[in-house]
């Protein structure tokens, strides 16, 4: 692996509080990150700002519990 | 009568309300069937059979005096190991749960104990619901009761194993990306994924918020619907929960299939994701099947496979790793290697591409919705490959994610796997999958009850 990427393999596993797994299964943490990568191109982004996530967030009703 | 391990639930219920079967003969049977079979498939984490003989004969007394407080008194149902049940740990499969006592009853055993059940034991899972099948965990990877040597599906495995094989007429699954329906598909079984809230989540282990569901997995679609009449309903201390009224899910189960409109979705398994030959020749008969028994066929359109595969990973992932990041920063070798690996990347996916993700969703439910305008319920494949050998590494990654059945965790809908074939191969059951509205279980299950009474598959049983 070039050493930049392993570089900026460390550095996302200490951003992600993953260092022991980075030191312990490091081929685990690389495949993770091109995981993610790859997930990030694997569905399409909605076109329109109006499209909600999945829940909308909704104010609690007062005193209709959970 | 046949071994009473052998019944379906619903023939085991009228012979203990006829007084012809005590709950105390059937668990007794059952207890003889798991020490028989039990060895060669490892369905079981923890056996409780002291725990259950004593809650069959209270049953039985109980029966003796006033009758059965339903179909469910007396039955053993059994638990996948990541709900509660109060006194037992809920190890999940895994190292890192090993002693967590449960200190009360997960809501659906709370239903269950209520309507009379017993639970002979917890079963084994994919750690977590998510790694597996494999080897290097506190205890073996159930198998599949139809050829041991191949894997049940997961992660509800030990479910699948030990109702497939006549150890049990009824188990609980959990399903987040499947995992209810892929057992269920591959051990020849009827697994229901519910509506998303229609059944209580509380004292479940999470794996993914949003996409979490609890189902039944039985033998036949009658005793699926007896089982959700137990386990369904609204609790108010599960936030996701839904506010839906009591329904009788047999209502429907004799009224056949004519007059339903429905819709084939081939694109999943013809284009999106090519099943096997065998797997398409199996849907394509079913759904002949179907139509013969006068539900009217069309074909519908759905967004493709890989982005309802990629948005419930995308959601999956983080939600999971917002459960583990404790341990997997302070304990990663204390996973299975597997589940390691499938989880870590939740660490790695940005904020940003949960919401977008979960922004795509919101657009995927739409569309799914909109199909049901011109079909009452839609006919599409579970697995596309036959279950492949549990050995092999390679090819359960591969095979694994070759499957329709994430796209009703990420829309809610609810979904249904019944038997459809079987592979000449290797001998193993092939799945095909009911979905409809939300909330519409009841008609899912008269569809699948009428093409179950049209199709041969009912007559076929593993020989362990």
């Amino acid at each position: 692996m070039p050493e930049d990427t392993t570089h900026r393999d460390a550095i996302l596993a200490a951003a992600a509080g993953v260092q022991r797994a980075w030191a312990e299964y490091p081929a685990d943490v690389t495949e993770a990150i091109a995981v993610a990568a790859r997930l990030r191109s694997g569905f399409s982004r909605p076109a329109s700002h109006a499209v909600e996530p999945t829940p909308s967030y909704a104010a609690p009703v007062a005193g209709a519990g959970a | 009568m046949s071994a009473p391990h052998r019944l379906s639930l619903a023939e085991a219920a009228a012979l203990i309300a006829a007084r012809r079967l005590s709950p105390v003969e059937l668990l007794q049977d059952c207890l003889d069937r798991i020490a028989a079979v039990e060895p060669r498939l490892n369905a079981f984490i923890r056996q409780l059979p002291a725990e259950a003989m004593r809650d069959a004969k209270a049953a039985e007394a109980e029966i003796a005096r006033c009758g059965p407080r339903g179909p469910l008194h007396g039955i053993p149902v059994g638990l996948k190991d990541i709900i509660d049940l109060a006194g037992h740990p809920t190890t999940c499969h895994s190292k890192l749960q090993l002693d967590r006592v449960a200190g009360e009853d997960a809501a659906v055993v709370a239903r269950l104990r209520a309507a009379g059940a017993v639970f002979p034991g917890k079963l084994a899972t994919h750690e977590f619901a998510l790694g597996g099948p494999a080897f290097d965990l506190p205890f073996p990877p159930a198998r599949n009761p139809w050829n041991p040597a191949h894997h049940p599906g997961g992660s509800s495995s030990g479910s699948g194993a030990a109702v497939g094989g006549r150890m049990l007429p009824a188990a609980l699954g959990t399903d987040t990306g499947g995992s209810v329906r892929h057992p269920a598909s591959h051990c020849g079984l009827v697994g229901l994924k519910p509506t998303y809230g229609l059944v209580s989540r509380r004292g479940v282990f999470p794996l993914a918020f949003t996409l979490d569901h609890v189902g039944p997995m039985t033998r036949t679609v009658r005793d699926n619907a007896i089982l959700l009449n137990a386990i369904a309903g609204h609790d108010p201390l599960d936030p996701g929960s839904a506010r839906h009224a009591a329904e009788d899910y047999t209502r429907a189960l004799n009224q056949g299939l004519r007059g339903l409109r429905i819709g084939f979705v081939r694109h999943f398994h013809e284009t999106d994701t090519p099943a096997t030959p065998e797997v398409a020749a199996a849907l394509e008969a079913a759904a002949a099947l179907l139509a013969a028994e006068g539900a009217t066929l069309s074909t519908v359109v759905l967004p493709p496979l890989g982005e309802f595969a990629a948005v419930n990973r995308a959601i999956m992932l983080p939600e999971a790793g917002a459960v583990h990041e404790a341990w997997l920063r302070d304990r990663p070798g204390d996973y299975a290697a597997v589940t390691r690996r499938r989880l870590m990347p939740g660490m790695f996916i940005t904020g940003t591409d949960y919401v977008q993700a979960q922004r795509r969703r919101t657009q995927l439910i739409a569309a799914v919705e909109a199909a049901f305008s011109g079909v009452d319920l839609l006919l599409c494949a579970s697995s596309m490959d036959p279950a492949c050998r549990i050995d092999d590494e390679a090819e359960v990654e591969r095979t694994y994610p070759r499957q329709a059945r994430t796209p009703f965790n990420v829309t809610g809908h609810p979904a249904l796997s019944v038997m459809c074939g079987i592979s000449k191969a290797a001998g193993l059951p092939i799945g095909m999958q009911l979905v409809g509205r939300s909330f519409s279980e009841a008609l899912i299950y008269r569809a699948a009850a009428g093409y179950e009474r049209a199709a041969p598959w009912a007559e076929l049983a593993p020989e362990l």
